[in-house]
C-alpha cells in the first residue's frame, strides 16, 4: 500500500470538506447515531490526514465495514430502497476515505462524490436542491482539477474553471432535457417530504378545527385558470363533505352509496388547472361544481373529486368547473341522512327551526340567514371556548361569535331541525392573484366551511351563513374581515405590502420551477414536441431537432472559442501563428503549463509525440526566432513549417 | 554562432562534479560582469570552483579569508610611508585582483564588507584622495555561510543587490560524489588547470554578449516577473530596475553561452533563480526567499 503521507494535506482536507459537504443533506434526513458512524470515518481521516499517522489496517477496515452495513441494515431493514441504499453508499463512501493513498482513490472519490450529488434529488427536488448540487459539482470538478497537479497550493482559480466549465455543460444539459425521452412514470416513486406530512383540511369538522388553519400559510395548490376567473367570492374550492353530527363533530359519512347524482350544468363554464402540494389524501379541490375531471380522477356520491391514490407528489390536474348547476336523481337515503340528527340536545336552536317548518323550504333557508344576519353575530379566530352538550346552543344564543366553521355547523343544524335536507362542506375560499404569473395562490390560511342545502327541483345549492356574518371573508380575504388582535400570519395581513409582493414574486418562481422542471413529463414533452412540428419521438424531424440542436450548440462553441481569444489576439503574426499550433497540440493531449517557456514546450511535446519530434521542434525554432530574435523571414518559415504539419 | 568557451566549461566540469548548472550560471555571471555570492555550507566546493574559474579563465587571482578583526586596510592596501623617496607610497591590497575570492564574507563586520562592495561597484578603490581603478576585468566571488550560523554579520539587502547572482552548490549526488572520493585531489586538479581563454578573450566575450538580440516580448516577459515580484503578497519588495538590468545581461550571457544571438524566455527562466531568489524578501519570516522565484515562474504566463 502506497504511503498516504504523499498526498498534500491540504488537499486532503479540502476533499473531506467537499465530500462532508455532498454527504450533508442525506445525513440531515437520517437519525443521530448513523450520523455518527458516517462522520467517524471522515474526522478519522481528517485528523490522520492532520496528523500524519498511519492508515487503518486491512483488518480493522473489514469490521469496520460490516459493523457499518450492519447498522444500517438494523436502522432500515434493507439495504436497497431510498434511506437505506442512500445511507450505505454515505457509509462506502467515508470508509473508502480510510483506504485513501493514492491520487488515483482520490480521483475513485470524487466521481462517488458526483454520484452522491445525483442522489440528493432523491431528498428533495426543490429548486434549493438544484442550486446544492450544482455547487457541490462545481467545488468537486475543481477538486478535480486541484488534485490534477501536482503541488500543494490552493488555487481559487480552479473553482473558477469549474464553474465555467459547468456553465459551458448548462446548454448540452438543458437540450437533452427538453428532448430526451421522458419516463411516463418515475423509476420509484418519490417519498413525500416529511414536512408535508400533517397539514390541510382534516377529515372532521369540529369547533377550532379550521381556525387552526388560519395561522398556516403554507400553499394548498395553485390554479391556473384558462379564460377569465370568476370573482373572489365565487372560488369556493370544494373538499370533503361533512354529513354526520354527533352533536359536537361533523363527521364525513363512512359508507357512501353507489349512486351519483346526476349533474346538470348551467351558467358559465371555467377550465383550468391546479398543481396540487403534496398531502396524505387523495383529495382534489375542484371549483364548486366540478363537470369534467381529470384522469385518475372521479367524482364521489358526495360530488367530491378524489383521486385513485393518495397525492404524495406535486401534481397537475385539468378541471372544468360549472358556476350553476342542477343537480338530479340524488337517492333517497341520502337525503335522509341529510336530515338526521343527534337525539336531544339544542333545545333552544331546535325550538327557533321547528317555528320555520311551515314555510317553503327556500323560505326557511332565507329566514336562517336573515335570522343570522339580525342578531348581532361576529367573525372572529378566537372564539370563546364552548363547553357542554348544548354548544349550538351557546354558539347562537350565548357567545355570537364564531369562525366559518361554526357558522356551517349550526346552520346545517338549523335547517335540519327546519326540515330541509343540509350538509357541511369543507374545502378553500377565495386565494390570492398573482400578477407576476397570471395565477392564483391558494393557501392553507383560506379554509373554509359552508352549507350546502337540497332544494327541491334545483338539487344541492351553496348557502354559505359565514357570508351573512361576515361579508368581507367572502368577498376580502380573511385579513380584512378578522379583527386586528386575531392572530393572523404576518404575510396574510395587507400592511406588508411590499413583502407580500416579494414572496409573490418568489412564489411565481417556485411555481415555473414545478410546472416546467418537475412537472416535465412525457404528456408535456409531447406538447412542447408537438409545436416543434414533432409528432412523436419516432419520428425523422424528432432526431433532426436532436442532432440540429447539437450541432448548433457546438458551432455556438466554436465561435465563441474563435471569438474569445481574438478580444486578446496578439497583433505579432508568430505569436498568432504559436497559438493555433499550442491549440492544434491541445487537442493531441498536449496542454500547455503556465509559465512554460515555448523551447520547453516544444520538447515536452517531442517527447509526448514522437512521430513529429522534428517537426515540433523546427516549429518551435521558427517561432523562438522569429518572436524574440531579429530575423525578417522566420514568421514565413514558421507559416510554412505548420502547414506542412500533419498531426 | 559557436562560441569559445566550451572547453572552459567542460574543463570545468571535471573538476567540480555533477554541479552543470551551477558551473555554467558561475560562467555566466562573469560574462554578464557581474559579482557571484555562493551561499552553502562549508566543503561543498564553494572555493573549488572560485579557483577552477579562475585558473581556467586565465585570470590572477586573490584569496581572502574574512573574519571579524578583518579591517577595510587589510583588504584594499596601505599608503606606507618611504624613507627612501620620503614619500607615502601605496601598497596594493588582495582587492586588486581579475578575480577576488571574498571567503565567507559574513564573517567580516559591516565595515569590511561595505569596502568590498563599493570597490565592486565602483570598479576603483580610493584611498587618501587618490582613486586606483581596479583591474580589467574585475570578478568578485564571495561565498557565505547560511545566515543562522553563529559568528556571521548577514549582509544587508542593498549589499545583496550589488551580486548579480547567488548561487547554492548543495550536496553532491551519489554517482559524483563517488567520482569525486575515488578521483584525484581536487587541489591537485585546480593546480594542474590550463587556462583555455584569456582576459583578451573574456573582454571579447563579455562584448560579444552585450550584442544579444533582447526583442520586445522578451522585455514584456521580464517586466511581467518584475510586476509579479512587486504585488506579490508574501514577498516584502519586488525587484529593483537595477536587478533587471542584471537580469537582462544576464539572460544574455546564457543565450551567448547556448550558443544563440538572441534571447529566449527559457534563457530568462533559467537565470531568474540566481538573480532573483537573493533579492526577494519574504514578508513573513524577513529572510531571502529563494523558493519564491521558482514559483514565480510557474505562475507568471510568457506573453
Amino acid at each position: 500500500m502506497a504511503d498516504h503521507r504523499s498526498l498534500p494535506r491540504n488537499k486532503m482536507l479540502a476533499l473531506l470538506g467537499t465530500l462532508a459537504l455532498v454527504l450533508a443533506p442525506h445525513l440531515a434526513q437520517m437519525p443521530v447515531w448513523l450520523i455518527l458512524v458516517t462522520l467517524l470515518p471522515l474526522g478519522w481521516r481528517a485528523h490522520i490526514a492532520w496528523s500524519g499517522q498511519r492508515l487503518p489496517g486491512r483488518a480493522i477496515r473489514l469490521v469496520l465495514a460490516c459493523a457499518m452495513v450492519a447498522m444500517v441494515f438494523l436502522q432500515f431493514r434493507t439495504l436497497i430502497g431510498r434511506d437505506g441504499g442512500v445511507m450505505l453508499l454515505a457509509c462506502l463512501v467515508a470508509l473508502k476515505l480510510l483506504e485513501t493513498t493514492t491520487r488515483r482513490d482520490v480521483r475513485i472519490l470524487t466521481l462517488l462524490g458526483y454520484f452522491v450529488a445525483g442522489t440528493l434529488f432523491l431528498v428533495s427536488q426543490s429548486f434549493w436542491m438544484l442550486a446544492y448540487v450544482l455547487m457541490a459539482c462545481v467545488l468537486l470538478t475543481g477538486q478535480l482539477f486541484a488534485w490534477q497537479r501536482e503541488d500543494t497550493r490552493f488555487e481559487p482559480e480552479e473553482y473558477r474553471r469549474a464553474l465555467r466549465l459547468l456553465l459551458e455543460g448548462l446548454p448540452v444539459a438543458l437540450l437533452l432535457f427538453v428532448l430526451y425521452p421522458r419516463l411516463a412514470a418515475p423509476l420509484w416513486s418519490m417519498p413525500a417530504d416529511r414536512a408535508q406530512a400533517s397539514t390541510g383540511i382534516s377529515d372532521t369538522m369540529s369547533p377550532g378545527s379550521f381556525s387552526d388553519l388560519t395561522l398556516d400559510d403554507s400553499v394548498a395548490f395553485r390554479v391556473d385558470f384558462r379564460g377569465l376567473a370568476p370573482q373572489r367570492d365565487q372560488l369556493y374550492w370544494r373538499g370533503p363533505v361533512f354529513e354526520r353530527f354527533d352533536g359536537h363533530t361533523w363527521l364525513q359519512r363512512e359508507f357512501a352509496p353507489a349512486s351519483t347524482p346526476t349533474i346538470v350544468p348551467r351558467g358559465r363554464t371555467l377550465d383550468y388547472t391546479i398543481t396540487l402540494e403534496p398531502q396524505q389524501r387523495a383529495w382534489l379541490f375542484a371549483l364548486d361544481l366540478p363537470t369534467q375531471l381529470p384522469q385518475g380522477a372521479r367524482l364521489t356520491s358526495r360530488l367530491q373529486a378524489v383521486y385513485r391514490q393518495p397525492l404524495v407528489n406535486r401534481a397537475r390536474f385539468d378541471f372544468q368547473s360549472a358556476t350553476d348547476w342542477r343537480i338530479d336523481n340524488q337517492d333517497d337515503t341520502s337525503l335522509s341522512q341529510a336530515l338526521a340528527l343527534p337525539q336531544g340536545g339544542n333545545p333552544r336552536a331546535r325550538a327557533l327551526a321547528q317555528g320555520w317548518r311551515d314555510l317553503p323550504p327556500q323560505v326557511r333557508v332565507a329566514r336562517a340567514l336573515v335570522w343570522l344576519q339580525s342578531n348581532g353575530f361576529a367573525y372572529t379566530l378566537a372564539p370563546p371556548l364552548l363547553e357542554g352538550p348544548d354548544e349550538v346552543d351557546q354558539l347562537l344564543f350565548r357567545t355570537r361569535e364564531g369562525f366559518c366553521e361554526h357558522y356551517a355547523g349550526s346552520f346545517t343544524f338549523l335547517m335540519r331541525v327546519a326540515g330541509v335536507p343540509a350538509r357541511v362542506v369543507g374545502g378553500y375560499l377565495g386565494g390570492e392573484y398573482n400578477a407576476a404569473g397570471d395565477y392564483w395562490i391558494v393557501r392553507q390560511a383560506d379554509a373554509h366551511a359552508w352549507v350546502e342545502v337540497w332544494l327541491e327541483g334545483r338539487g344541492w345549492q351553496r348557502v354559505d351563513p359565514t357570508a351573512v356574518v361576515a361579508p368581507m371573508r367572502v368577498s376580502g380575504g380573511l385579513a380584512r374581515s378578522v379583527r386586528d388582535s386575531d392572530r393572523l400570519p404576518m404575510l396574510l395581513r395587507e400592511n406588508a405590502a411590499w413583502l407580500a409582493n416579494l414572496r409573490l414574486k418568489w412564489d411565481n418562481v417556485i411555481y415555473v420551477w414545478d410546472r416546467w422542471v418537475i412537472g416535465y413529463d412525457t404528456q408535456r414533452q409531447l406538447q412542447l414536441l408537438k409545436k416543434l412540428g414533432v409528432d412523436g419521438l419516432d419520428s425523422a424531424l424528432y432526431v433532426a431537432w436532436l442532432v440540429g440542436g447539437f450541432a448548433l450548440i457546438l458551432a455556438a462553441y466554436t465561435l465563441a472559442s474563435r471569438w474569445m481569444p481574438r478580444s486578446e489576439r496578439p497583433r505579432d503574426p508568430a505569436a498568432r501563428l504559436w497559438r493555433a499550433f499550442m491549440r492544434r497540440l491541445a487537442q493531441r493531449g498536449v496542454m500547455p503549463r503556465l509559465g512554460e517557456g515555448p523551447r520547453d514546450f516544444a520538447a515536452r511535446a517531442a517527447a509526448l509525440l514522437p512521430g513529429h519530434a522534428d517537426a515540433i521542434r523546427q516549429i518551435a525554432n521558427h517561432y523562438l526566432a522569429a518572436r524574440y530574435g531579429d530575423a525578417p523571414d522566420a514568421a514565413q518559415q514558421l507559416a510554412k513549417a505548420l502547414k506542412t504539419l500533419r498531426l | 554562432m559557436a562560441h569559445s568557451f566550451s572547453p572552459t566549461l567542460a574543463q570545468l566540469n571535471r573538476v567540480i562534479l555533477g554541479k552543470e548548472d551551477q558551473v555554467r550560471m558561475a560562467l555566466c555571471c562573469l560574462l554578464a560582469r557581474g559579482h557571484l555570492l555562493l551561499e552553502d555550507l562549508p566543503g561543498v566546493g564553494k572555493t573549488t570552483l572560485a579557483h577552477a574559474l579562475a585558473a581556467t579563465v586565465g585570470l590572477r587571482f586573490q584569496r581572502v579569508q574574512f573574519t571579524s578583526d578583518l579591517l577595510p586596510a587589510d583588504l584594499i592596501g596601505v599608503s606606507i610611508y618611504e624613507r627612501d623617496t620620503g614619500r607615502f607610497r601605496f601598497h596594493h591590497g588582495p582587492v586588486f585582483a581579475q578575480v577576488l575570492l571574498a571567503d565567507e564574507i559574513n564573517r567580516a563586520p559591516p565595515k569590511t564588507q561595505s569596502a568590498l562592495l563599493e570597490a565592486m561597484e565602483e570598479q576603483q578603490v580610493t584611498v587618501d584622495g587618490t582613486s586606483y581603478p581596479l583591474p580589467e576585468p574585475f570578478f568578485v566571488i564571495a561565498t557565505q555561510n547560511p545566515q543562522h550560523q553563529i559568528g556571521t554579520f548577514p549582509l544587508p539587502e542593498s549589499q545583496l543587490d550589488r551580486f548579480l547572482m547567488r548561487l547554492e552548490l548543495g550536496y553532491p549526488d551519489g554517482a559524483a560524489e563517488r567520482a569525486m572520493l575515488a578521483g584525484e585531489s581536487r587541489r591537485e586538479l585546480v593546480a594542474q588547470l590550463q587556462p583555455t581563454v584569456g582576459p583578451t578573450e573574456l573582454t571579447a566575450a563579455q562584448q560579444q554578449v552585450d550584442k544579444i538580440h533582447v526583442s520586445g516580448p522578451l522585455l514584456d516577459y521580464v517586466q511581467a516577473l518584475a510586476r509579479a515580484t512587486r504585488s506579490h503578497d508574501a514577498l516584502s519588495y519586488g525587484l529593483s530596475p537595477r536587478a533587471l538590468l542584471g537580469l537582462i545581461a544576464a539572460a544574455r550571457a546564457w543565450a551567448w553561452l547556448d550558443g544563440r544571438d538572441h534571447v529566449i524566455p527559457e534563457d530568462v527562466q533559467a537565470v531568474f533563480p540566481g538573480v532573483a531568489g537573493h533579492r526577494l524578501v519574504q514578508r513573513a519570516s524577513g529572510r531571502v526567499a529563494p523558493d519564491a522565484a521558482l514559483e514565480l515562474l510557474r505562475t507568471v504566463a510568457i506573453p
